[in-house]
């Protein structure tokens, strides 16, 4: 109705104690509900809230399946984590990861990206500690119990794939569709590097069937095993004449 | 408090005793006549005076400390919730709550007015503390008693309008200030109804002191019955006179940061909060005395403990009321301060003066 | 010189000297709270007078109504202090009111 035709009658006036009686009966019933029932109000640390299957918290590692690859160093977005060298009784002296559980904010990335489930999330959030060194998880501290639910699988699909219309999708460490190692063979000087930087081993070299205008010596030059590679990039990285690139499967 | 007083005096004498015995030990002569004099009356009343005032404070600071504590616990729960949870049944948590004001910085805003930023806190403290001796818990149990208590708290109640206004103004800060007009424009549109309602309650009983108000009570009805809507009235504008929710204009918390407060850290702001919640007390308290008998009842458990039984239970209802209601607007506010309590308190004067002449009771 | 006449001269001397403080000092809300102390010293000396209710009203009607009366009229006008510069009329330097 138009404004003009309003009226403010007696009725509008009372309804204002409607509305001061009615939020009293409904906040004195909450009253009694919470007082001969209990409150809503967990009493943490005596009562605990029971966490789902999945929940993630820091990660966790299996030493014996890293491969000292270090895809979780360079995913991790605070930067928490590093790669120091510990004993081992069955591989000696090895680099394994260290994870500064206080930058940790436990998004799971490194679980996700490890090639050999190697990391993992745990459920494990109560971390408080008295000073910061008792923060710095090294890799003896950083193991925990392994459980199936632990580990963090992905699967995705290729654009490319998908353009053309079809909806397979591949695991994650599926050994046939991932990005592959190039190389520029004009750069490449047989130094070997990336094949004894290789953490999985697929990096052979293999001789190409010409010989040094010099020394009259086969030349050799990588060649890489698509099958076992865990695109850590780490030959990519030691290359010191830059002859090897990633190519992307897109 | 009589024979508390003769304790404490006990007490002072043992230990003005004490410092002249050792006075005497030192042996040296010119200080023997200094030892005699912290002997004498005079000196014995001095400290039997710093020593109830000690205990007054003390006792000021637990009354705050119980009202918040009970605030918060029945917030709590009717938020479904529970309230502080430090120490036993949460009572602990205000101590930690006051021992951390006290160790606050005190800062002043560089442009505010000194003085009058000092002097408008402690007018507020000083006045809330000094009603709570002018309330007895009963005819036994009190720290003054005087003919004219009710209009001595009423007077010195109206003090803090002034205080509020003052420290809004040298806060230097355009939300203090609208806070503080804010403020002051309540509190005095409420302490009218307050005062008509009081004017009606002397009607009836004849008498200003809350001794003889509550001994006409215990002798002939509780008022509560005969001058119901001079009770409602009396409720509506001592929520509006403690500046609590819905009439927490003042404080306004979602808008005004703090309103006049704002500027006020530390132990300034930790006993302006304290004397928030000790004027809310005195509120009740007046509730208790004027409508609901004061400390009447049945023999089986002390004058005291009924007063504060009803004391705390008037308490509740401030606490219902607060969680139920929004915040009211100013002109609301001014709406209905005038146009409607003014009214309804002047009815209900007609009403006592009625009864009175008509000599029902 | 007992001891009331001791407190008399000291709480009546508070009295005129605030009430001397209102007219001086520069500060108008400064004034006004000096006022309000007079108030409060003159209801002071009429305790003395053994009239304790007057004491009382006056604290209840002056300090607590009117001088917040004053105050909220300070506040709420615009008011322009004797001898700055807008007392003065730019171009022809006459003087305004």
């Amino acid at each position: 109705m138009r404004i003009e035709d309003m009226r403010y009658t007696k009725a509008d006036h009372l309804r204002a104690t409607g509305y001061i009686f009615k939020s009293m009966k409904v906040t004195f019933k909450n009253l009694v509900r919470a007082t001969v029932n209990r409150p809503c109000t967990i009493l943490y640390p005596w009562e605990k809230l029971v966490y789902p299957d999945n929940y993630r918290g820091r990660p966790g590692i299996v030493l014996d399946k890293c491969i000292a690859c270090a895809r979780c160093v360079k995913i991790c977005p605070n930067q928490c984590i590093e790669m120091v060298p510990i004993e081992t009784p069955e591989l000696g002296k090895v680099k394994r990861p260290q994870i500064n559980v206080a930058r940790c904010m436990m998004c799971g990335y490194c679980a996700e990206e490890c090639p050999t489930n190697a990391m993992m999330v745990t459920p494990e959030f109560e971390l408080a500690a008295y000073n910061r060194a008792d923060m710095m998880f090294d890799p003896i501290k950083l193991q925990h119990p392994h459980k199936p639910g632990y580990e963090v699988n992905y699967s995705f699909a290729l654009i490319s794939e998908m353009k053309g219309g079809a909806a397979k999708t591949y695991a994650k460490n599926d050994p046939e569709m991932h990005d592959t190692i190039v190389l520029d063979g004009v750069k490449c000087i047989s130094c070997q590097r990336c094949a004894k930087t290789c953490p999985t081993g697929s990096i052979e070299m293999a001789e190409t069937g010409e010989l040094n205008p010099k020394t009259k010596k086969p030349i050799k030059w990588p060649k890489f095993d698509n099958a076992k590679c865990v695109v850590c990039e780490q030959c990519v990285e030691v290359c010191p004449k830059d002859a090897l690139s990633i190519k992307e499967v897109l | 408090m009589e024979t508390l007083y003769t304790v404490l005096q006990s007490l002072s004498e043992w230990l003005l005793g004490v410092i002249a015995w050792l006075i005497d030990w030192t042996r040296l002569g010119f200080l023997s006549g200094i030892a005699d004099w912290v002997e004498t009356e005079p000196v014995v009343t001095f400290l039997t005076t710093l020593l109830v005032a000690a205990i007054y404070f003390i006792t000021l600071f637990m009354f705050g400390l119980c009202f918040i504590w009970m605030e918060r616990k029945f917030m709590g729960r009717f938020m479904d919730r529970r309230g502080t949870q430090v120490g036993v049944l949460g009572f602990f948590q205000n101590f930690a709550d006051g021992i951390k004001t006290m160790l606050k910085e005190h800062i002043i805003p560089k442009a505010a007015d000194k003085g009058l930023f000092e002097m408008a806190s402690f007018a507020i403290i000083a006045t809330s503390a000094m009603l709570l001796g002018c309330i007895p818990l009963s005819p036994q149990f009190y720290v003054i008693n005087v003919d004219l208590a009710l209009l001595l708290g009423i007077a010195i109640f109206s003090f803090a309008p002034f205080g509020i206004l003052i420290g809004g103004w040298s806060s230097n800060n355009k939300f203090s200030l609208i806070g503080g007009m804010r403020a002051a424009a309540q509190l005095i549109a409420l302490e009218i109804p307050i005062l008509m309602v009081v004017v009606s309650v002397v009607v009836m009983t004849g008498s200003l002191s809350f001794i003889g108000i509550v001994g006409w009570q215990q002798d002939n009805i509780w008022l509560a019955f005969p001058l119901f809507i001079g009770l409602i009235t009396f409720f509506v504008a001592a929520i509006g006179e403690s500046e609590r929710v819905p009439f927490d204009l003042p404080e306004a918390e979602a808008e005004l940061v703090e309103g006049w407060q704002t500027e006020y850290g530390g132990f300034r702001w930790g006993l302006i909060m304290l004397s928030d919640y000790l004027r809310a007390y005195i509120m009740c308290a007046l509730v208790t005395m004027l409508f609901l008998g004061g400390w009447d009842g049945p023999d089986f458990v002390w004058a005291e403990i009924w007063y504060l039984a009803k004391t705390f239970i008037v308490f509740f209802f401030f606490i219902w009321v607060r969680v139920a209601m929004v915040r009211i607007r100013t002109d609301q506010i001014l709406t209905l301060g005038w146009r409607r309590l003014l009214p309804l308190s002047i009815v209900n004067l007609l009403i006592a003066i009625a009864l009175k002449t008509a000599e029902v009771f | 010189m007992d001891l009331t006449t001791v407190f008399f001269l000291i709480f009546s001397g508070l009295t005129v000297g605030c009430a001397i403080m209102v007219v001086v000092s520069k500060d108008i809300v400064r004034s006004v709270v000096f006022l309000a102390a007079t108030f409060i010293g003159v209801g002071i000396i009429y305790m003395f007078l053994n009239a304790e209710y007057l004491f009382l009203i006056q604290i209840l009607v002056y300090v607590g109504a009117i001088n917040v009366l004053i105050l909220f009229g300070i506040m709420l006008t615009r008011r322009r202090m004797v001898g700055d510069d807008s007392c003065q009329d730019e171009e022809s330097g006459r003087w305004l009111p």
